[in-house]
């Protein structure tokens, strides 16, 4: 099954890879989803040109994002079905440990 | 000024990069960037500024790419060969192109590809010759044994001197 081999592939994923994912559950273009990550993670999380062209490589590649429009050169991605998916799994893996986490605090 | 074998005598992608970035310091700026810049590259004296230099290979990439460096504010310097080089001024924090260690990683896997497609063609000439040698061995005079052997131990050199950058990049940077 596709979304099996998807998550052995993708999941767990990298923070950076998480809030691209993330970021995209709305419409974005690349300098956006920078400017997203970076205001929802105050400042902790600034990516840079390089990771973020390749990271969206690798997830429009593997299906868990798509390309929308070419607005003045600028490539919007927004998330696929898939791609919520392995959002929601990845979620709910994190909640997981935060909860057993929460023992030690 | 003129640099001979940038490549040959800073052949990881951070050296490069931070070879680059001292001499900036220093006043000194590329004059052009091509396919050349691996044997000759040229230096004109400007100010001195602090600048971030970074080395992107790139066999393939899509419309999206150059643009994405822009918006970023990454300056193009241009290409040699396949490699993309870009540069940012900065006055405080020195800024990063590959900000996690997955995709630096990428970054430099891509480069220890590129020197082990370069040391296979390499060894493969070389056991080609080795073995032309060998066979004809005593068909050879003596002025000529000894090109074969000289053309023959550079060139085992030089393998040796692939190898041992492929190893200094997984070392260093993976």
């Amino acid at each position: 099954m596709q979304i099996e081999k998807l998550k052995q592939s993708f999941i767990p994923m990298s923070e950076t890879m998480l809030y691209i994912l993330m970021s995209l559950t709305i419409e974005r273009h690349g300098y956006g989803i920078m400017i997203y990550v970076k205001e929802i993670t105050n400042g902790r999380l600034v990516l840079g040109a390089g990771t973020l062209y390749q990271t969206l490589g690798k997830l429009e590649k593997g299906g868990l994002i798509r390309q929308t429009i070419e607005n003045d050169r600028k490539k919007y991605y927004i998330i696929s079905d898939i791609g919520k998916q392995l959002l929601i799994e990845e979620a709910k893996r994190i909640s997981e440990i935060n909860r057993n986490l929460e023992v030690i605090l | 000024m003129i640099k001979f074998l940038s490549s040959f005598f800073h052949p990881i992608p951070s050296d490069y990069e931070e070879w680059l970035e001292n001499l900036a310091l220093k006043g000194w700026h590329p004059k052009e960037i091509n396919k050349w810049n691996s044997l000759v590259m040229g230096f004109e004296k400007k100010g001195p500024k602090k600048y971030r230099y970074v080395l992107d290979l790139q066999t393939s990439y899509n419309s999206d790419y150059i643009k994405v460096y822009e918006e970023f504010g990454w300056e193009l310097c241009g290409r040699i060969t396949n490699a993309f080089l870009w540069r940012m001024e900065y006055d405080e924090k020195r800024p990063e192109s590959f900000t996690d260690v997955q995709t630096l990683r990428e970054r430099n896997s891509r480069f220890f590809k590129a020197f082990s497609f370069s040391f296979l063609f390499q060894i493969i000439i070389e056991i080609l010759i080795t073995l032309f040698f060998i066979v004809n061995i005593n068909t050879f005079d003596m002025s000529v044994l000894v090109e074969y052997l000289v053309v023959l131990i550079l060139s085992y050199i030089y393998t040796i001197y692939l190898v041992a950058i492929m190893f200094k990049i997984r070392r260093k940077d993976w």
